[in-house]
């Protein structure tokens, strides 16, 4: 009895108990636009003192990634790579309507870990992050601006490319903004901790592309009906242009949210 | 194996000669009549471990052709083989004939008268038998046998029941690849390879994960084979040099609890000690599933020890699956010869390889088609590696005092292309010239040169009315090795970046004392104290490889090695950094047998393992991961029904204050924090005349220590079984038998933690042999993974994204995933075996 009971003994010191801490996760993923929206209808707010409608807002999202590690102020420039681990992603690329309500789902699961995320990331490109010709339209929208009576109608093709990438400020750092920095929206700042099943949400504001827009320079120009949105980045030479794709690549527009699995969508 | 040590062991002065069992009567020979020579021949014979006669010399001719006489019928003896603290050993004894001719017939005389009967020739009759018939025709001259020198190694007192000596015996007839395969004789060894056949095997003991051997110490008949200052793995060990055939035994000491251990037994030690019992010459060629060949020559010259052999081998096979093909030769060679009461071995051997590798593969990638179970995703990977080495020691023993002395010279080179990740690592940073993802394939090589020595001295003496014994001993090596880790492109292997590029100069000297004290007969207490000075000298030959604020004028670009400080002030690219340190480490044993044939043992250690090179700055105080270990157990040895049975439970506890983790983003081995090991190790073998089993399990938890989570990759189940039976078959041809044997090895290992809370899936492998043996021919059928399994040899968790951009139609993969090296599928092998001029 006495060898079979320091068997016995010994069990439980092995075999399968403990763990090496958090897990791996599996996760759906949606992109919403605002809750006030009405999908299929125009979009209106307030901007600048303006009344803005939009009538279109398709915004392409080529991937999302989550991190656990703050990045520091002041780091290094231009890296695309967030320090930390990565806690979760979703590799596939959805055109969303901004003016939809609904949740608009991305074509694959999203996959990560249970480690608590920091700070998420935005890709506006499509599959190659690096590639130097743009793969795809990032920003769509028609719309109009009116105040005092006055309507001006604007129209726009945005895309993130080589051509609308700014050169490296020092030729001492000639990587120092690689095109990859130009399409990576980061930080975003989130508190999110993933599980098996649940959902991360991305919600996309249309409204904050506008902030701190000049309606007053959105004017059609004498042989158009409508005014363009540049597409020429920080190079572009009127301010709305300049700002929207400043705004773009800015926190404001993008939001996460986890729901875990069963529960509602918040409206 | 041999049991456990016991308190009630023989003691050391415990010396038996060997016993004839057989003899053979010398026969006077014709050439001689003629002069009608009598004379006494006295030989000098070798009498081996197994019984045979393996050398006869003549210390007194009485002629050429009595001395050939008396040579012809000594090598026909067989003996009980003379024992040393109950183990067989080589002896020589001295062994006289004495020659007597006829009677000469009767002189022919008138008147004629019938012829007296022929007397019989007379035999010479060795006196080492009953005294021979008195013949008056003959001057008897009986003489009792000389001195027996009692020859074969001194072995070591056992700590504890975690100590085993292997002798591989019948088991050699279990399928094995390679020599550190033998290793799974011992109880708790998992091997897994995820990097070719020329890559050191990843060893799992006792809820170690020992990488390619750090976590063990290696040795072969003493000389070292972990690598001081290896880039992959300070104290990476490759026993892919040894030839499986030529390892006649293997001392495992799980646990570093032996004053004798020194760097890098942490896990425990392994020594194999080699010889070639089957003597003459042997041809074996061995060919099957994957393109497989292998020829084999074997030598062991009759005429001398089992541990002088020749062994030469030449292999090649396509392997299975993608990019797993090799290429390897090896020759080993070893004299033994006497030095007064003792004897001297002389070693040398010399082994290069080329191989390629498939790496890891995703398991979401294979679930969902786009790769194969055995496929890779990078050809590149790979590499070759070269060891040549000589060493010399003897061992002799005068009065009660044993002395031994080594020295050794080790040059060894190695380059390991490998690629863990795929393409993640090369991110852009702002010093480089944009770029895409390059690949993280790792190129790494080693350069080294080992030489040193080692020597004790070991005391016997009685007190108390037992033996006791003390030993002083030393170890010293030297070693000096380049270390360069580069990153190729992966299509054209250009190096496009370098990660490390080191020389190193280490010296390790070790001191220890160690007695062995039995205050009565049943208490044996063993142990003492090691000291192990520990001295670094690297110079980082790229130790500058970021700059927060590069000069605008003189911009760095692309270059790894980087001779500009902060804000574009200049310095060399190199830098050097030394320290010295000492680790002292008390080991001991407690042995209790108030029983018969039963041992009860309590053993503590210290332990140390050399840190790695690249992590020396100047002045580091600990230069060295230090290790505690506790055990407790219980052993059997003795005979139950006429089979031999030794069987052991031991209860463990490790513990590790730095522990090396495995990353593979640096494709090597990091420092992490401390871990403790908890467990339990149950072994048995019984061997009989017609079988021999060994079987073990060992149930483990490893654990960090400050957060008490599971260490990853560390096997919890490992359960082992080698089983051998042979006979001989009720036909014969020509009047000689047909043997049979058939062998089998069985391995489980139970799910392993990975990371993220994950398991593993289970392994469970059987391995055969079958052979048929008739006088010097034998033919054999080996079945490697009987059950064609499709298992995971080795299991991860971590990113890797093996797609590249410029083929991506997704973005890359940033977060965990399975990964996973394939095992070997079901392989098939035919051997052909022949001996020539053996016993």
């Amino acid at each position: 009895m006495r060898p079979v009971g320091l068997l016995l003994a010994a069990l439980p010191v092995a075999s399968c108990t403990g763990t090496t801490g958090y897990s791996l996760v599996s996760f759906y993923a949606v992109a919403e636009g605002p809750p006030d929206a009405q999908a299929g209808q125009p979009y209106t707010f307030m901007s600048g003192g303006y009344q803005v409608s939009l009538t279109k807002a398709i915004i392409h999202i080529g991937a999302i990634y989550l991190d656990d590690t703050l990045p520091t102020s002041g780091g290094a420039e231009a890296s695309c790579t967030l320090p930390g681990t990565y806690v979760g992603e979703v590799r596939g690329g959805l055109d969303i309507d901004m003016l939809d309500p609904r949740p608009q789902a991305f074509p694959v699961a999203g996959n990560g870990s249970t480690i608590p995320a920091a700070v998420g990331q935005v890709w506006l490109s499509g599959p190659d992050v690096n590639a130097m010709a743009a793969q795809t339209d990032i920003l769509d929208i028609e719309g109009t601006a009116t105040k005092d009576g006055t309507t001006a109608s604007f129209f726009g093709a945005i895309t993130v490319d080589q051509s609308n990438n700014p050169m490296p400020t020092s030729t001492a750092l000639p990587g120092s903004n690689p095109i990859c920095a130009a399409r990576i929206v980061t930080p975003i700042f989130v508190d999110i901790t993933l599980a098996q099943g649940g959902t991360l949400v991305l919600h996309v504001d249309p409204t904050s592309l506008f902030n701190n827009a000049d309606f007053s320079q959105i004017k059609a120009p004498r042989n158009s009906d409508a005014f363009e949105f540049t597409n020429r980045g920080m190079s572009s030479p009127d301010q709305p242009s300049r700002n929207l794709y400043d705004q773009l690549h800015s926190n404001g527009p993008y939001r996460f949210e986890w729901r875990p699995a069963g529960a509602a969508a918040a409206r | 194996m041999s049991g456990p040590a016991s308190a009630q062991g023989p003691s050391t002065l415990d010396v038996r000669p060997p016993v004839v069992v057989k003899h053979v009567d010398a026969v006077y020979p014709p050439s001689a009549l003629a002069e009608r020579k009598d004379a006494d021949v006295v030989l000098v014979v070798t009498v081996d471990a197994d019984g045979h006669v393996s050398k006869v010399d003549v210390a007194e001719s009485g002629a050429a052709d009595l001395d050939e006489a008396a040579i012809v019928a000594a090598r026909q003896w067989i003996f009980r083989p003379a024992t040393r603290e109950g183990k067989p050993v080589a002896s020589r004894i001295r062994v006289s004939f004495h020659f007597a001719p006829p009677a000469p017939p009767p002189e022919l005389v008138s008147p004629p008268v019938p012829a007296e009967p022929e007397v019989p020739m007379k035999t010479a009759v060795p006196q080492q038998t009953a005294p021979p018939p008195e013949d008056a025709a003959a001057h008897a001259r009986r003489e009792e046998p000389g001195v027996v020198n009692v020859y074969g190694r001194s072995v070591p007192p056992t700590p504890g029941n975690s100590a085993f000596n292997l002798r591989v015996g019948a088991l050699a007839n279990v399928p094995r690849q390679n020599a550190t395969e033998l290793l799974k004789l011992a109880p708790g060894i998992l091997l897994t390879n995820e990097g070719g056949e020329g890559h050191a095997e990843q060893v799992f003991l006792r809820g170690f994960d020992a990488r390619e051997g750090q976590d063990i110490e290696f040795t072969v008949g003493g000389v070292p084979i972990n690598e001081s200052g290896n880039l992959h793995g300070n104290g990476y060990a490759d026993t892919h040099f040894i030839i499986p055939e030529v390892v006649e035994s293997l001392r495992v000491v799980e646990g570093p609890f032996d004053p004798r251990q020194g760097n890098y037994a942490v896990a425990g030690s392994a020594n194999y000690e080699l010889g070639l019992e089957k003597r003459g010459l042997t041809a074996k060629y061995t060919t099957g599933s994957f393109g497989t060949q292998r020829a084999l020559v074997l030598w062991g010259p009759r005429e001398e020890s089992v541990h002088t052999f020749g062994a030469a081998e030449a292999y090649k096979t396509d392997g299975f699956g993608q990019n797993r093909d090799a290429q390897r030769g090896t020759a080993i060679a070893q004299y033994e010869g006497q030095a007064g009461t003792g004897s001297y071995r002389l070693t040398g051997q010399v082994y290069a390889t080329n191989f390629h590798t498939a790496g890891v593969i995703r398991e979401d990638d294979y679930v969902h088609g786009r790769i194969g179970f055995y496929d890779t995703y990078d050809s590149s990977q790979g590499g070759d590696s070269l060891r040549a080495s000589i060493a010399a020691d003897i061992e002799t023993k005068t009065g009660d005092t044993t002395l031994a002395q080594q020295v050794f010279l080790i040059k060894r080179t190695m380059r390991l292309r490998e690629d863990f990740t795929g393409y993640l690592l090369d991110v852009q940073t702002p010093l480089q010239l944009p770029h895409e993802q390059r690949g993280d394939l790792i190129d790494l090589s080693v350069d080294e040169l080992t030489v040193g020595g080692r020597g004790w001295a070991r005391l016997a003496g009685k007190a108390l009315g037992q033996t006791q014994q003390l030993e002083l001993g030393y170890f010293a090596r030297y070693d000096q090795a380049l270390g360069e880790q580069q990153r190729l492109f992966p299509d054209s292997f250009v190096p496009y970046h370098i990660d490390t590029n080191l020389q190193s100069n280490l010296v390790d000297v070790g001191l220890y004392g160690s007695a062995d004290v039995r205050p009565t007969r049943w208490i044996t207490l063993d142990g003492g104290l090691r000291a192990d000075v520990f001295s670094f000298d690297v110079n980082n030959l790229c130790a500058q490889q970021s700059i927060e604020k590069p000069l605008t004028t003189m911009p760095p670009g692309d270059e790894s090695c980087l001779t500009q400080w902060q804000r574009g002030s200049h310095r060399e690219a190199n830098q050097r950094a030394d320290t010295v340190s000492a680790a002292v480490l008390p080991k001991g044993s407690l042995l209790l047998g108030p029983f018969a044939h039963l041992t009860f043992s309590a053993s503590y250690g210290k332990g140390v393992r050399s840190i790695d090179p690249n992590y020396i700055t100047q002045d580091v105080k600990t230069p060295f991961a230090s290790i505690e270990a506790y055990e407790g157990g219980a052993g059997y040895a003795g005979a139950v029904g006429g089979v031999d049975l030794v069987a052991r439970s031991v209860f463990f506890q490790t513990h590790v204050d730095q522990d090396y983790i495995f990353n593979q983003t640096v494709g090597r081995n990091v420092i992490g924090v401390g871990t403790t090991r908890n467990g339990w190790v149950g072994a048995v073998r019984a061997t009989g005349s017609w079988f021999d089993e060994s079987a073990n399990v060992t149930l483990v938890k490893s654990s960090y220590d400050d957060t008490h989570l599971l260490v990853p990759y560390i096997p919890d189940v490992v359960v082992r079984s080698d089983t051998a039976v042979w006979a001989d078959s009720p036909w014969k041809v020509s009047g000689e038998p047909l043997r049979g044997a058939l062998a089998a090895g069985v391995t489980y290992v139970g799910r392993r933690a990975l990371p993220y809370s994950a398991r593993s899936n289970t392994i469970f492998t059987i391995d055969a042999n079958a052979t048929l043996a008739w006088t010097h021919y034998e033919i054999g059928l080996v079945v490697t993974n009987l059950l064609d399994t499709k298992y995971r040899l080795t299991e991860f968790n971590y990113v890797a994204n093996f797609t590249r951009s410029t083929e991506g139609a997704v973005p890359p993969t940033l977060v965990p995933a399975r990964l996973f090296t394939a095992g070997a599928p079901r392989g098939i092998y035919g051997t052909f075996t022949i001996n020539f001029g053996g016993a």
